[in-house]
Order: C-alpha cells, then sequence, then structure tokens
C-alpha cells in the first residue's frame, strides 16, 4: 500500500507502526441500512402495480421516473459520502506518538495526536455479537490528568494494538523519555 | 443506442418537473464535487481514491443521463 503523508507534523525519521481504521464489517453494516434506502425503490414499484396503477402508464411513469433518478442520484452520493467518512477517518501510531484523523463529515476535519509518554493506560475492549464473532472493538487510551482519552472505535484484533501501543511506551521509556507530570 | 433529445417544456407540468429535476441535480452535482474534491485532498491512498472517483462519476453520470433522456420523453 503507498501511503502519502499520513498527519500534519509527520516528521521524516518517524517511524509508522500501524495504521487502522474502524473495520470493514462495521462499514459493511453501514451499506446494509444504506441498501434500505435502495429497497425503496423496488417496493415502491410493487407497491405502485398493486395499488396505484395509473402511476406506471404514460405519462405518468415518465414523472415518476424522473423522481426516481433524482432520488437514485442522492442515495448514490449518499454511498460516497459513507465511503468518504470511513476512508478519511483513521489513527496513526508512530514510535513518538498517536494520532486520530477524524473526517466526521464533508467540512469537518480533525488530527489529534497524543505523544507516548502522555500514555495512562491503555484498554481494549471487546463487546457485541459482532464484534466477538469477528474480532473487533475499541482501544480505550487514557492520557495524564484531566485530558480526554483517545478513543479507536471499532478497529480490528484490538488487542494487538494496545499491546502495540503499551509496547512502543515501553521501549519510550526505557530510552528515557520521562513520564509526564500528572496534573 | 438512445437518442437524446433536447428538453423543451410545453406544459406547466413539464416545466415544474424539469425545474425540480435540474435544481436538485445541480445541488447533488455540487455536493458530489466538493465530496470528492475533500476525498482526493485529505486521501493516504490515492490510486484506490482516483479509481472510487472515476467509478463513482460514471455510475453518477449515467444516472443523470438517464434523467434527461426521460424529461426529454415526455410530451
Amino acid at each position: 500500500m503507498h501511503l502519502m503523508n499520513l498527519f500534519p507534523g509527520q516528521q521524516e525519521d518517524e517511524q509508522i507502526h500501524l495504521v487502522v481504521r474502524e473495520h470493514a464489517f462495521v462499514f459493511f453494516l453501514r451499506v446494509l441500512t444504506w441498501l434500505v434506502f435502495v429497497i425503496i425503490l423496488f417496493a415502491f414499484d410493487y407497491f405502485a402495480e398493486k395499488y396505484i396503477p395509473t402511476l406506471l402508464e404514460k405519462p405518468y411513469v415518465l414523472y415518476v421516473d424522473v423522481i426516481k433518478n433524482i432520488f437514485l442520484a442522492y442515495v448514490l452520493y449518499a454511498l460516497l459520502l459513507l465511503w468518504v467518512m470511513y476512508r478519511l477517518s483513521y489513527q496513526v501510531v508512530t514510535n513518538e506518538r498517536v494520532v486520530d484523523v477524524m473526517q466526521s463529515s464533508v467540512f469537518h476535519h480533525s488530527v489529534s495526536e497524543l505523544h507516548l509518554h502522555n500514555i495512562e493506560d491503555v484498554t481494549a475492549e471487546i463487546s457485541g455479537f459482532f464484534g466477538t464473532m469477528i474480532g473487533y472493538g475499541n482501544v480505550h487510551i487514557q492520557t495524564a490528568g484531566a485530558k480526554e482519552r483517545f478513543i479507536f472505535n471499532h478497529v480490528p484484533d484490538p488487542d494487538k494494538v494496545a499491546k502495540l501501543i503499551l509496547n512502543l511506551y515501553d521501549r519510550e521509556q526505557e530510552q528515557g523519555h520521562p513520564k509526564a507530570p500528572q496534573d | 443506442m438512445n437518442n437524446f433529445e433536447a428538453y423543451d417544456p410545453s406544459s406547466i407540468g413539464q416545466a415544474i418537473i424539469g425545474s425540480v429535476f435540474y435544481i436538485s441535480i445541480a445541488f447533488v452535482v455540487l455536493l458530489s464535487l466538493v465530496t470528492l474534491y475533500v476525498f482526493l485532498k485529505r486521501t493516504i491512498e490515492r490510486p484506490l481514491s482516483l479509481t472510487v472517483t472515476i467509478v463513482y462519476l460514471m455510475i453518477f453520470l449515467a444516472v443523470v443521463g438517464q434523467g434527461i433522456n426521460t424529461l426529454g420523453n415526455i410530451r
């Protein structure tokens, strides 16, 4: 996979250890929800034929087709939006920090970062039927003091992600970076 | 192959449906272009993003083309 600059302020000598985003199954579940809107199109044809057959005769059917075209264009756009949100939201773990890149809407993009020496605790959490069966969950990173904690939502193999972060934290401590003072 | 006919409304119904269609499509085209711009600007996997963009534009243009064709058939 060819990766461009992952986040602002990325150092040239910074080693990327992990780039992770929500599990593909979570995206698939969203697409299933989106499919409901596609089913509406087919359901309309089915029920119109049964209850309002006039709508399927000329010239009304042409008006209906135009409205269906508009509906389909918006449904297509919704799928694009789902994909864009999915691909543009990811987390990066480097040998120096953890970075959370979040695209929560077309016009809202945020990048938060947390230096490894500020980490207090890392917790992996797997819950729910699909999470247990498919193997995705959340990773909570508690920072020093009252600062907000990082959450990696629905990432694959949260245990491995948590272990990697803790290993990098340990390595950083061994290299002599002091732990940040608590508030 | 479909012959696209120029849209020329001759009744109030056609004018209304034509206006609704073009205004709605103009809005979704604007949204799509802005979204694709943001997507291509911020992506970390350019080849995949370009492929998705091209596929989306092809399908979207087919849907809009179909709509324009249907509008042309309203008499």
